[in-house]
C-alpha cells in the first residue's frame, strides 16, 4: 500500500529551505532541484519519517485538495524523486 | 598542423588519462568540457584552447592554444571563461552573463546563448551612460556579505543587428568586438538580476518579478564550474547563491524577437537599475 510508504533523503543529497521553497543539491552530480511550496511541504515531512498517507492527510488539511488526490500526487512526486536518486525508500521491518 | 595545435596536443599527451566530468553546449555544439587527470584538472574550450591546472591555485595553471587568436579575442578568453574557471577553483562564484553599472549600482543580465545579454549591456553602456563590467562572464563576489560584480571584461561582442542599432559595422554576420566606451575599474554593488527571455507571442517587452527560488534557477543555468567532483565546492556555491538571491531582486525581461526591442529592453533595464534599492525590493 502506497499510503504506508516512507522515504528518506539519499545520502548524497544536501538540502536547504529557501523562501517558501526547498533547494535540493545532488552532491554526486552537482545538480540542483527546486521544490515549490507544496513540494517543500511534502519534503519536510518525508525527512521527518512520515508515511505518504500521513503527509496526504496533512496536505488535505493545509491545501485545497482531498486526501485521495494528495496521495496520488505524492506517489508521482516520490516516484520522480526516486528516479532521480534523491530519496531512498525505507523498507519496513518484516 | 599549426604550432599552437601541436603544443596543445603535447599538453594533452602529458596529462595522460582524462576523466571528463561535464560539458557545456550552446545550440547543440560542444563549447566546453571539464575533467580531471592524475595531475589535476583540465578544461577544453572546443577549438580554442586547453587549460590545465595542477593543484588548486591559478599559479599552477597553463593555457595552450589550439589556434592563434588576435589580441582582442585572446583578451576575451583570458578575462572571461579562463578567469571564471580559475575562480571556481578558488571557491568563487562566476556566471555566464553580462553586467553593467550606473554609478554604484550594477545589474547582472542573464539568458541563454543568443538571448541578447551583450546587446542589452552595450545599449546601457553606449547610449545610457553605464560602465561595463562583463560581456560574457560575470564575476560575483561578496564584500561584507553583500554581492558585488567585479569587472572582468571591457569589450562588447556584438552581432550585426546590435552593431547596426548602436551605429557600428554592419558587414559581417558573426560577432565582432567593440571596446566599451566606459569600463568600470572596481567592483560595484549588485542591485538587480535580469534574465532575458524571448517570447515570440509577446507584443512588447515586459518585466516579471521572480521569487528567490526562481532566481536561483536562472543563475544556476549559467554558473561556471571546474571542480565538478568537489562536494564542498557545491555546498559553498549553494550558500553563495542563497545569499545572492536573498539580497538581490530578480526579474524576467520577456520580449519579442525584434531589433526595435533593443532600445525598449535597455529602457526597462535602466529603469530597474535606477529604481532598485540595494537592500532589496522584497
Amino acid at each position: 500500500m502506497s499510503a504506508a510508504r516512507r522515504f528518506h533523503p539519499a545520502e548524497h543529497v544536501h538540502f536547504r529551505a529557501f523562501d517558501d521553497a526547498i533547494i535540493l543539491l545532488d552532491l554526486s552530480e552537482g545538480e540542483y532541484f527546486s521544490l515549490d511550496a507544496v513540494g517543500a511541504f511534502a519534503w519536510e515531512r518525508l525527512t521527518r519519517g512520515e508515511t505518504l498517507g500521513e503527509i496526504a492527510a496533512a496536505e488535505a488539511a493545509e491545501f485545497s485538495v482531498d486526501e485521495a488526490t494528495a496521495l496520488r500526487d505524492l506517489e508521482a512526486f516520490t516516484s520522480e524523486l526516486e528516479a532521480r536518486r534523491l530519496v531512498t525508500r525505507v523498507e519496513d521491518a518484516p | 598542423m599549426s604550432a599552437a595545435r601541436a603544443e596543445s596536443d603535447a599538453v594533452l599527451r602529458e596529462c595522460g588519462a582524462i576523466e571528463w566530468l561535464g560539458e557545456r553546449r550552446e545550440d547543440g555544439q560542444l563549447v566546453l568540457r571539464v575533467g580531471r587527470t592524475a595531475r589535476g584538472r583540465i578544461a577544453e574550450l572546443s577549438g580554442v584552447a586547453t587549460l590545465v591546472v595542477s593543484g588548486r591555485g591559478r599559479e599552477r595553471a597553463s593555457l595552450s592554444m589550439h589556434r592563434p587568436l588576435d589580441a582582442v579575442a585572446e583578451e576575451r578568453l583570458h578575462r572571461g571563461i579562463v578567469e571564471g574557471l580559475l575562480r571556481h577553483l578558488e571557491g568563487k562564484l562566476t556566471v555566464h552573463g553580462a553586467a553593467a553599472a550606473i554609478g554604484d549600482r550594477a545589474v547582472l543580465v542573464l539568458g541563454e546563448s543568443g538571448a541578447g545579454k551583450s546587446t542589452t549591456v552595450a545599449e546601457l553602456c553606449e547610449r545610457r551612460g553605464a560602465e561595463m563590467l562583463a560581456d560574457d562572464v560575470a564575476a560575483l563576489d561578496f564584500h561584507d556579505g553583500r554581492p558585488v560584480i567585479t569587472p572582468t571584461e571591457a569589450v562588447h561582442w556584438l552581432l550585426e543587428d546590435a552593431r547596426c542599432h548602436l551605429g557600428g559595422l554592419a558587414d559581417d554576420g558573426g560577432k565582432l568586438p567593440q571596446r566599451a566606451r566606459r569600463a568600470a575599474g572596481a567592483s560595484v554593488p549588485l542591485v538587480a538580476i535580469c534574465s532575458l527571455v524571448f517570447d515570440p507571442a509577446a507584443s512588447a517587452s515586459r518585466i516579471v518579478p521572480l521569487a528567490p527560488a526562481a532566481a536561483i534557477e536562472r543563475v544556476l543555468k549559467g554558473v561556471v564550474r571546474f571542480a565538478l567532483d568537489d562536494r564542498d565546492a557545491h555546498v559553498r556555491e549553494l550558500d553563495a547563491l542563497m545569499n545572492l538571491c536573498s539580497h538581490v531582486p530578480a526579474f524576467d525581461l520577456v520580449r519579442p524577437r525584434a531589433a526595435r526591442e533593443i532600445e525598449r529592453s535597455g529602457d526597462l533595464v535602466e529603469r530597474i537599475l535606477r529604481a532598485t534599492e540595494v537592500e532589496g525590493a522584497r
